[in-house]
């Protein structure tokens, strides 16, 4: 328990090192894509840096964010079944999202 | 529940326990405290911001006519106001979090400096924030 304690502390610093660059990344790409239209989208997602770029992005980010909200739900909610099905809810509702994101990426790129 | 105590009345903390954060209402509000509270904060915003953001992306892999849909949804007013605040929040919780880091690092510890170094991540999330909004707006454009 204790050694899990440790390393979630550490991914949660590890992310968010990887997430100070790709945020600025994404802030900057947002302004491009202010009100564009699919084709406008998937012209400049199928750059290869964007491509990859996004792909990390949300990757890092659901980790980061599914860490994060963890460390919350241990530090307020105390009620034991609460407790784990707030843990529960996190973890599905991350990965959910980040796969369906991805796959979103590589289908909009890829796709016909 | 009553709590367990030694023989001299030092409460006994069940190994199985893990220690509770502490009562925020027990401290007088200080820059310190309150943006501490306040990257917390901005960390679900942003988090439930992300599930916005995703759906977006995901919209856009269901063709032209559900993506424009959404484009239509964040194009409302109401809707350009929360990304004004998810933004803002963005903004305070990375230089915050690179705050952070440098704490972890061992760096700025002092309280002086983790006084300024407050009202600078405060001051500065702002003015990006407003940079970023006029940018995204053309403002620059249309000066030159
Ligand atoms: C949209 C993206 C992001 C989301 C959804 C998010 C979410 C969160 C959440 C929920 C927490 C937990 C807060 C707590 O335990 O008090 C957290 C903590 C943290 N975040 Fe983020 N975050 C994001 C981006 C970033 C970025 C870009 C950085 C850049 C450095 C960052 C750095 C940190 C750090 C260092 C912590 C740990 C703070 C602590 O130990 O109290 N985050 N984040």
């Amino acid at each position: 328990m204790a050694r899990e304690g440790v390393s979630h502390w550490w991914y949660q610093r590890l992310t968010a090192v990887a997430l100070a660059p790709l945020t600025l990344w994404f802030v900057w790409s947002t302004i491009q894509l202010m009100g564009v239209d699919l084709a406008g989208f998937r012209a400049w997602l199928s750059g290869p840096v964007n491509l990859v770029l996004s792909t990390l992005f949300v990757c890092t980010l659901f980790y980061h964010m599914k860490l994060g909200i963890q460390v919350i739900i241990e530090d307020y909610v105390h009620d034991h079944v609460l407790n784990s099905l707030g843990l529960i809810a996190t973890n599905i509702v991350s990965v959910v999202f980040c796969v369906l994101t991805v796959v979103s990426i590589f289908v909009i790129v890829f796709g016909s | 529940m009553g709590k367990k105590t030694n023989l001299v009345g030092e409460i006994i903390q069940d190994p199985k326990v893990k220690p509770l954060s502490p009562h925020l209402q027990v401290y007088r509000p200080q820059i310190t405290s309150v943006l501490s509270i306040t990257h917390r904060m901005t960390g679900v915003v942003l988090s439930v911001g992300s599930l916005g953001l995703a759906s977006w992306i995901i919209a856009g892999a269901f063709g032209e006519q559900v993506f424009s849909v959404a484009q239509l949804i964040i194009s409302y007013w109401i809707s350009q106001l929360l990304l004004f605040a998810w933004t803002l929040c963005l903004f305070y919780h990375l230089l915050n979090g690179i705050r952070h880091l440098f704490w972890d690092a061992g760096k700025g510890l002092e309280i002086s400096q983790v006084t300024w170094s407050g009202w600078f991540v405060v001051s500065s999330a702002c003015v990006l924030n407003i940079i970023f909004w006029l940018i995204a707006y053309g403002f620059f454009a249309k000066l030159v």
